[in-house]
């Protein structure tokens, strides 16, 4: 009669969470949000430099992922590569307001003399700042090595999931990947890069 | 991110997860689809399930979303026959017992005419008993049997016959939803959001399942979560949402008529101890305990720090009391909705296997009844185990007892029982004198 789930069996994976969305299931796509916010949101602070914006470039990327999750097919096992790029193009789309943000953040003043004393916030500036330069150099690469970086080494993401994801193969990804790091450690400041 | 040398990740802040969802719901919300009625002005905030007397809906629709396009979600035509089978496999069991129960309360004027009564289906729940749900014509009947007693609501009139909209009849006694929609809904689905603080930290949650509707009757088991009840009817193309708020009602007045009432012992320490168990769990539990008064001791079990319990039979079936600081809760056995558990143990399956599982709590699935011959018993595994058991009022439980609950049976990969175990029995023979032989254990 009553039908409930019991957490005996192993939890839908993102393909079947993404199918039952496709098809309006609410409470799925409830599922992929909590399963993937945090991710979303640290992958956000890192195509913005600012952790206020990421909540906003994040929630922008799941209401855009419910709105169109019903128009395509997760291939991947995981939502993630999608809602990466997703979080991308909205991040690119949003740019003109994004550096209007970020002249505003460059306008504080140094971490020496926050008149914050706590030191949290010190780390944040310094944090954001770090993240804004590593942007800064990011966004001169052409669009292709961009794109895999943003989900390669901002997202964490492996090169078989980004290539899914840019639905190009591994080796075009690793070779975008090689080639842009040359050219971020040469613009990149001392200890921005690795 | 060691690449860039950027700041480490963070962990998600709860208010920003609970701005971020917040947004979310709210598109949620919205119809996706192109069509779509702006009937949500609709909200009415009625009193809910008044809990007054029997025969008039308890329940007009407090929140009444009205009639939306759209399905019910992932509704599965194969699924929905299935469960349409099984809850009307049986449907006729107790239909007579309820019609004999009717007639013997002396409320006839109160019911239609129990000659006219046609069972609709029958709802089983192990720990409380069964629900019929009958019509005589178009006005439902509820009807609870136990092993000992049967509870009756009737109503004055179902639901009308379309558009889905919803009324609740009775609450039982165990808190379910008695209720009827129209004809044409497949399902009901329940929704229970919460929130609470949890040691100082706020924290959102909810819960969902789905409910078969055959002729238009339904009975819910609310989710066991607190917090707003939400449940929408539905077909294959329209639904309704109705809001009824997180006031969980008391259970309806009943006509209840004792037809299979016993004498059970509960004289010794063990059966004292079991007594106030099951007293303490109906008082301070969700749902009060069916048959409170005829579960039988059968063994006493030290849990460490999950309390202590006391095993109970009534019957064929399985029970068991916990008590933890001072709190007791009472499960039935967990049968996964067979009935195949409640076989009779006989001289030819002297063994029949039933876990113990109670407040989500599952004490172990090594366990069951035997034959009251039976004397000791090892279990004996695939593997060469030789498993120790407690026995006690024709009930087995193997050593050790190791509870856990079901998330954490599943994260353990603990071994289940399965066929290849066998009990190796000492019993007594019709002679008087002890016998040996070893017989399956686990028989599903």
């Amino acid at each position: 009669m009553t039908e409930r789930s019991v957490p005996v069996t192993e939890p839908p994976g993102d393909r079947e969470l993404w199918l039952r969305a496709a098809n309006g299931d609410r409470d799925a796509f409830g599922e992929l949000f909590e399963r993937h916010a945090e991710a979303v949101w640290n992958h956000a602070y890192r195509l913005t430099g600012s952790w206020a914006t990421a909540e906003d470039l994040a929630s922008n990327t799941f209401l855009t992922a419910w709105r169109k999750c019903g128009e395509m097919v997760l291939v991947s096992e995981s939502a993630l590569p999608w809602l990466y790029t997703v979080a991308g193009n909205l991040a690119r789309t949003e740019s003109r307001r994004l550096l209007r943000f970020r002249r505003a953040v460059d306008r504080l003043p140094d971490p020496g003399v926050v008149r914050d004393h706590a030191d949290g916030v010190a780390e944040q500036v310094d944090g954001d700042r770090r993240v804004r330069e590593v942007l800064a150099a990011v966004d001169r690469l052409p669009k292709g090595e961009r794109q895999a970086v943003q989900l390669c080494l901002l997202g964490e993401l492996s090169f078989s999931d980004a290539a899914s994801a840019l639905g190009i193969a591994e080796s075009s990804v690793r070779a975008r990947i090689f080639r842009a790091r040359a050219k971020l450690r040469a613009v990149l400041p001392e200890g921005a890069s690795r | 991110m060691s690449e860039f040398d950027l700041p480490p990740k963070r962990q998600l802040p709860f208010d920003v997860r609970a701005s971020m969802r917040a947004k979310l719901n709210e598109e949620l919300n919205r119809p996706r689809r192109r069509s779509r009625k702006s009937l949500g002005a609709l909200f009415a905030t009625f009193a809910l399930l008044t809990g007054t007397a029997v025969g008039g809906p308890l329940l007009l629709g407090a929140g009444d979303e009205g009639l939306q396009d759209g399905g019910m979600p992932n509704f599965d035509a194969g699924q929905h026959d299935r469960s349409v089978k099984e809850l009307t496999a049986r449907k006729d069991v107790d239909l007579e017992r309820c019609r004999q129960a009717a007639r013997a309360s002396g409320r006839t004027g109160t019911f239609p005419d129990p000659a006219r009564w046609r069972a609709v289906f029958r709802f089983s729940s192990m720990s409380t008993g069964a629900i019929t749900a009958v019509l005589a014509g178009d006005r439902p009947v509820f009807c609870e049997a136990s092993r000992t007693q049967v509870n009756l609501w009737a109503a004055d009139s179902a639901a009308d016959s379309t558009d889905h909209q919803i009324k609740i009849h009775a609450v039982s006694s165990s808190g379910f939803l008695l209720g009827s929609t129209s004809r044409d809904s497949v399902a009901i689905d329940t929704r229970v959001d919460s929130y609470e603080v949890r040691g100082g930290v706020p924290n959102i949650s909810y819960a969902n399942q789905r409910t078969t509707v055959i002729e238009g009757l339904f009975v819910v088991v609310p989710p066991k979560e607190s917090g707003a009840m939400t449940i929408t009817a539905g077909g294959v193309r329209q639904h309704r949402v109705t809001k009824l708020g997180t006031r969980r009602q008391p259970p309806s007045p009943a006509i209840l008529v004792t037809d299979q009432g016993r004498t059970t012992d509960r004289s010794s320490s063990l059966g004292v101890e079991l007594g106030a168990c099951i007293t303490r769990a109906s008082a301070l539990g969700s749902r009060p305990v069916a048959d409170a008064e005829n579960w039988e001791p059968a063994l006493r079990l030290d849990l460490g720090t999950r309390g202590t319990a006391v095993v109970a039979r009534l019957d064929n079936q399985l029970g068991v009391c916990k008590t933890v600081g001072g709190a007791s809760s009472f499960g039935a056995v967990f049968t996964d909705g067979s009935q195949r558990f409640e076989r009779p143990v006989s001289a030819e399956e002297p063994v029949v296997p039933g876990s113990l599982l109670v407040d989500g709590l599952l004490i172990t699935r090594f366990s069951g009844r035997v034959a009251p011959e039976v004397r000791s018993m090892t279990l004996l595994g695939p593997e060469g185990q030789e498993l120790r058991t407690l026995i006690g009022n024709g009930v087995f439980v193997a050593l050790p007892v190791q509870p856990m609950t079901l998330s954490e049976e599943a994260e353990a990969k603990r071994p289940l029982p399965n066929e290849s175990w066998r009990a190796r029995i000492v019993e007594r023979g019709p002679n008087g004198t002890d016998r040996t032989r070893v017989v399956p254990a686990f028989k599903y």
